[in-house]
């Protein structure tokens, strides 16, 4: 069951509002962007926590909220931005948290690449 | 004398540093740079870094392996030192042209590296361990004067030709008809563009020839660029050269602990360097092109290019988004993931937009915003910052940092395409205005009113976008800023009014430009304290302002004006032998769905002022 107060692992909404307007090509180029650079932001997060460097943590978790945001990953765009407000606030509350990320990006990458697959080829 | 400062730094035309002068004063300003940072922007520039190699070996001892690396020339010279040659050589280097027809520009270009190499090489014999400062201090201790003629050219040239050939008596003249001399203002653009305090001083120190500072460095670097500068205007590139028959020469021999035949070795090394210099500069390139793709409508033939628009974010999903979101709504892009190279792209391909992300390593959005606007280009662009950052007072941040829109990521893509063509389209205006105020026929649009103020000045104040009796901003400002205010409130559907003022003409003669002069800037006085800060308060002509009132419906910008003509009452302000006559009336105009356009709201609130002005003086009306 869906909680109905967290955010979808993926909202096709975003996804299809960015179809209507860049087409499928762009569709496809963020998306590949996406999960092949996602998996790095990650590395960089989980990094920094290791470090205790938490400007860099909170930055890696910035850049992840709107980019997961943009495809409609809202379950990862959301752990990102509570990882972003803890980093400065209450940076070791976030770093509690930063196991999180990469589970959520393999959870939404499947049906992401799901969704691609069914898109007109660009 | 620093508001006089800051109101010509207002004009947009002070001389700044460009290229990769202007990327290493950003680099050297921003709180984490490295050595490593200035060796990678410096590649750009291989001139510029053969002269900073040539000093940084100059200043070693014989035997000692030559540096070949920007990175060890900047390690051995020290960031700042590396910061101020670069600032200085690009900043004298741009500035080879100009409008003052009475300045010599060739002839202060030329003079300005003969300076600097003369002032080389007396340090690298006397004071070797500024051989650095004494070559940029040389380099840059003309830029007051171009700087004056660059903001003032009118009002400069006939400075100039009056003068009679005396510094002091240039000084004077300057004093006398611009308000600062090209010494102090020479100090405060060095201090602007963080040249080093001591450095500052000495040029100060030998441009007055006032010998005031202690004995020490800063006193010995000013008296060689005393004598560097000597050398340059009678020696340096001149024939039959008589350097013991010159009594100026003799006196600083003495002074300085040289011989004649040392300072002729120093005057053969120094011409050598000024024609090297000469080359040097002549040659300087351009910052280069990193850009991942100029985009868009490369089938465009060349005449009808679309606007530009450069985007920078570190994050390449952004970045991506956000360049087909320009593509979408028709321009051509530049986009890069490195906030350092933005800089430089700004400046080479001045684009009309540059959209920015805030949160970026190295340098963040509005450290890139804030270095732009210090240089002529970035003063020019419409800037708009993105941010993802969640605290409230983010969007005053970025208006602090005069950006020219903020924009919340994640954004809307219909949004961003929306808000682009707004931003493209105010550029464009802002170019049209600037076009405009360069043409002579434009200034005729300002007062009609004799004043005090002669004709030239009057014009100059129009260009500069101040009005000079009150100092505020006067009616080519205001009808710009409506312009832009105008559009932001249509697109994000908040209000907007307008309040025009008028002092009421029982309150004193303004037939009488004397008077009508004292009475404006008296009203202008009392009135600033009592109006909202983010309100633009304009003069437009003697007697008559303008008060812009964003987010301010009719009922709140009756309110304000309300407050006003009953400050103004109460002021009990003197003109003449009359106390306590003066008042003002109001027109009060709001923005609504049938204004088509800024000139007509405008006009809605002239109109409510004439219209109530028939029923009578001090009182505030409204237009229906």
């Amino acid at each position: 069951m869906q909680d109905p107060q967290q955010p979808p692992v993926f909202d096709p909404g975003p996804f299809k509002e960015l179809m209507e307007v860049g087409g499928p090509e762009l569709v496809h180029e963020l998306c590949e962007l996406f999960l092949t650079d996602t998996p790095n932001i990650i590395d960089e997060l989980e990094a920094a926590v290791e470090s205790e460097d938490w400007e860099t943590m909170g930055r890696a978790a910035h850049t992840l909220k709107s980019s997961a945001f943009y495809l409609g990953a809202l379950a990862l765009s959301n752990l990102a931005k509570s990882i972003e407000v803890l980093a400065g606030d209450d940076p070791v509350a976030g770093a509690a948290l930063a196991a999180e990320p990469r589970r959520a990006f393999v959870e939404v990458s499947g049906a992401l690449t799901k969704a691609c697959e069914e898109l007109p080829p660009a | 004398m620093s508001g006089t400062f800051e109101e010509l730094r207002r004009t947009g035309r002070l001389p700044s540093p460009s290229g990769v002068g202007a990327r290493i004063l950003a680099l050297t300003q921003a709180e984490d740079s490295t050595v490593d940072d200035i060796a990678d922007a410096l590649v750009h520039d291989p001139a510029l870094t053969g002269r900073i190699l040539r000093i940084a070996n100059s200043a070693v001892s014989a035997g000692t392996m030559p540096m070949t690396t920007a990175k060890a020339a900047a390690m051995r010279l020290g960031m700042k030192a590396v910061s101020s040659i670069a600032v200085g050589f690009t900043v004298v280097s741009a500035h080879r042209r100009g409008y003052c027809e009475e300045f010599d520009y060739e002839g202060f270009w030329s003079i300005s590296m003969a300076t600097a190499a003369a002032g080389q090489e007396l340090a690298r014999r006397i004071l070797p361990e500024s051989t650095a400062e004494a070559f940029t201090a040389g380099l840059v201790m003309g830029i007051g004067r171009l700087g004056l003629a660059s903001v003032q050219p009118v009002v400069y040239g006939s400075v100039l030709s009056t003068w009679r050939g005396d510094l002091a008596e240039l000084r004077a003249l300057e004093r006398e008809h611009l308000k600062i001399d090209h010494a102090e203002l020479t100090g405060l653009l060095l201090g602007d563009w963080g040249i080093p305090a001591h450095v500052a001083d000495a040029v100060r120190s030998a441009m007055t020839d006032l010998g005031d500072l202690p004995p020490g460095p800063s006193r010995q670097l000013a008296d060689i660029l005393t004598l560097a500068t000597h050398l340059a205007h009678h020696h340096i590139g001149l024939p039959d050269q008589d350097l013991a028959a010159d009594p100026i020469v003799a006196s600083h021999l003495e002074h300085l602990h040289l011989g004649i035949e040392a300072l002729e070795e120093i005057l053969s090394a120094a011409e050598t360097e000024w024609r090297s210099l000469a080359l040097d500069l002549e040659l300087r390139p351009l910052p280069p092109t990193e850009v991942t793709g100029i985009e868009g409508d490369s089938a465009r033939p060349e005449e009808v290019e679309a606007p530009l628009v450069l985007v920078v974010d570190d994050d390449p999903i952004s970045l991506k988004l956000i360049t087909n979101c320009v593509g979408r709504a028709g321009y051509r892009v530049a986009a890069t993931e490195n906030p350092l190279d933005a800089m430089a792209l700004a400046i080479q391909h001045e684009p009309a937009v540059l959209i920015t992300d805030w949160v970026m390593p190295e340098l963040s959005g509005l450290e890139l915003c804030r270095a732009l606007r210090r240089c002529e280009v970035g003063r020019r662009l419409y800037i708009m910052v993105l941010t993802g950052r969640e605290e409230e007072d983010a969007c005053k941040q970025a208006f602090d940092a005069e950006a020219d829109d903020f924009i919340r990521k994640p954004f809307n893509p219909r949004d961003m395409v929306d808000r682009i063509q707004v931003g493209v389209r105010l550029a464009e205006a802002q170019d049209a205005l600037a076009c405009a105020r360069e043409e002579p026929e434009a200034k005729a649009c300002g007062t009609s009113d004799i004043d005090d103020i002669s004709g030239s000045d009057r014009a100059l104040g129009e260009e500069s976008g101040r009005d000079l009796v009150t100092g505020l901003p006067n009616r080519v400002f205001a009808t710009s800023r409506l312009a832009v205010l105008f559009e932001r409130a249509r697109h994000d559907e908040t209000s907007l009014a307008v309040i025009a003022v008028t002092i009421d003409p029982a309150a004193g003669d303004l037939g009488n430009p004397l008077l009508g002069n004292e009475l404006s800037k008296q009203v202008a006085e009392v009135a600033k304290p009592c109006l909202r800060k983010k309100d633009p308060f304009c003069c437009t002509s003697p007697g008559r302002f303008l008060i812009l009132c964003p987010d301010a419906d009719l009922l709140e910008a009756a309110t304000i004006a309300e407050r006003l003509r009953g400050t103004i009452e109460a002021a009990d302000l003197t003109i003449g032998d009359k106390t306590g006559a003066v008042t003002i009336s109001a027109g009060v105009a709001e923005l609504a769905a049938a204004t088509a356009t800024p000139a007509a709201l405008l006009q809605l609130a002239e109109m409510a002022l004439e219209l109530g002005a028939m029923d009578g003086a001090n009182a505030v009306h409204a237009a229906a």
